[in-house]
């Protein structure tokens, strides 16, 4: 069957077979959920179609970039991300993350809604994690690989640094991956970017103020704030906004915003425009972001 | 009462109890009105002329050579539309209201899918295939999701 749908070759074939394993996930998980308890049957073969469907999405997203191909990818992870989250899976559904290359694919997007469903989609199968290795839990399901969990952590330190600790990139954090950029690749992009301005460095690029996806609604909340003051302010920010150039504004008589202000309000901006993945994954990973973000509110 | 002399809804509610369903209850499968009369007052008997019809059905058009696909396709399409009106509850111990329900595929429909699956083309019909393959029931996956003769055992 699979090989018949795939046989002209084309991206349309394999978005109507990640679609058909998406529907099958679905009602398979509604099956698992409607009996008194999972079966052992049951997570084997749940897992062996969300391995199988994690190699066709990553052919796909290797085969078109496209926000459509991305949006259709995340979807069905989407599903998967469901499966594993209802309590009552929990101590039989093993967790299969998405492959590596996948998940930095994503997180290299340009579009915002992708990114923030990504994040989403990571923010889940942080907390599925946690309920999975709680020691009262640890019951019916064999216990995860230590590396196994630690090749997913990964996965969140790395789209932290990228997006939070301006630290993007690097493989000396614990578990970090440098998103598998190559560090020919890393060095090459260093040079490149240090040679532009002296103010920009490659590790904080892929931060709010300059993230593609995230920029303007970054901008967005500092004009809002500027804006709230009503002309009290001698100076507006030009943009984009980094540590160093919110220090100055403030003594040069623009707005007064700290840098761990400025970033937990982009997020909360964002949460309140409909972009609340990337805060969800932010909230998750980072704990004591959490209290901060209930300070203010 | 039939179902054809139904007016609207009121009175679809208010004569529900002595409504009796078509003789050729197949031939209006489709039909969104009797899908509710089966969901609303589904019994046994209903399930199986439906999947008796079905088997004939798909039997004849198995074995007539040059087969009109388009017959195949329609009804296909309306056990997709019937299928999704079917709540099965197979949960025990747990009072019905809160027991979670799952939708299941007429079996003669999934016995002509397997028996069709190996010659398909991947393309005729794509996309109302593929929709009711997803209500394959839970078994064993090897990622080619045919195994001739195994879909049985799962009913």
């Amino acid at each position: 069957m699979e090989d018949a749908v795939l046989e002209d070759g084309t991206i349309t074939s394999k978005l109507h077979l990640l679609q058909f394993y998406k529907g099958l996930l679905d009602r398979w998980t509604t099956f698992t959920l409607s009996q008194e308890s999972p079966t052992k049957e049951a997570a084997t073969a749940l897992a062996s179609l969300v391995r199988h469907a994690n190699l066709l999405s990553l052919t796909i997203a290797q085969s078109s970039q496209s926000v459509t191909t991305f949006s259709r990818i995340l979807t069905y992870y989407e599903s998967t991300a469901a499966t594993i989250t209802y309590p009552s899976l929990q101590s039989t559904v093993r967790i299969i993350t998405p492959p590596t290359e996948l998940v930095y694919t994503l997180n290299f997007t340009s579009s915002l809604e992708i990114l923030s469903r990504l994040c989403a989609i990571l923010a889940l199968y942080k907390r599925a994690f946690e309920v999975a290795m709680a020691p009262r839990l640890a019951v019916d399901i064999e216990a995860y690989p230590k590396d196994y969990v630690n090749h997913f952590n990964g996965f969140l330190m790395d789209l932290c640094n990228c997006l939070w600790r301006a630290r993007a990139l690097n493989t000396t954090d614990p578990n970090a991956l440098g998103c598998l950029i190559d560090s020919r690749v890393t060095s090459a992009l260093t040079l490149y970017v240090n040679g532009l301005d002296t103010s920009l460095t490659l590790s904080s690029l892929f931060g709010f103020s300059t993230s593609p996806a995230l920029c303007l609604l970054a901008i967005s909340y500092v004009r809002d704030l500027e804006d709230a003051t009503e002309d009290s302010i001698d100076r507006r920010h030009a943009g984009p906004v980094t540590q160093a150039s919110l220090k100055q504004l403030g003594l040069d008589g623009g707005i007064k915003l700290a840098w761990q202000e400025y970033k937990l309000g982009v997020l909360q901006y964002l949460e309140n425009n409909g972009v609340a993945g990337v805060g969800e994954l932010m909230y998750n990973t980072m704990k004591h972001l959490m209290a901060a973000r209930n300070k203010i509110l | 009462m039939t179902l054809e002399e139904i007016q609207d809804v009121n009175d679809f509610v208010g004569k529900l109890e002595k409504i009796e369903p078509p003789n050729q209850l197949v031939a209006v499968i489709g039909d969104p009105l009797l899908q509710k009369f089966l969901q609303l007052r589904w019994t046994d008997e209903y399930s199986k002329r439906i999947e008796m019809w079905l088997m004939a059905f798909f039997e004849d058009q198995l074995q007539t050579s040059g087969q009109e696909s388009s017959t195949i396709l329609e009804m296909l399409h309306a056990i997709q539309s019937y299928t999704r009106y079917t709540k099965v509850c197979r949960t025990k111990g747990f009072p019905v209201r809160t027991a979670l329900t799952f939708q299941v595929l007429p079996n003669a429909c999934l016995i002509y899918l397997t028996s069709m699956l190996p010659s398909w083309n991947g393309i005729l019909g794509r996309e109302v295939i593929l929709d009711l393959l997803t209500y394959i029931p839970l078994g064993p996956f090897d990622g080619s999701l045919y195994h001739p003769g195994s879909l049985k055992e799962f009913y």
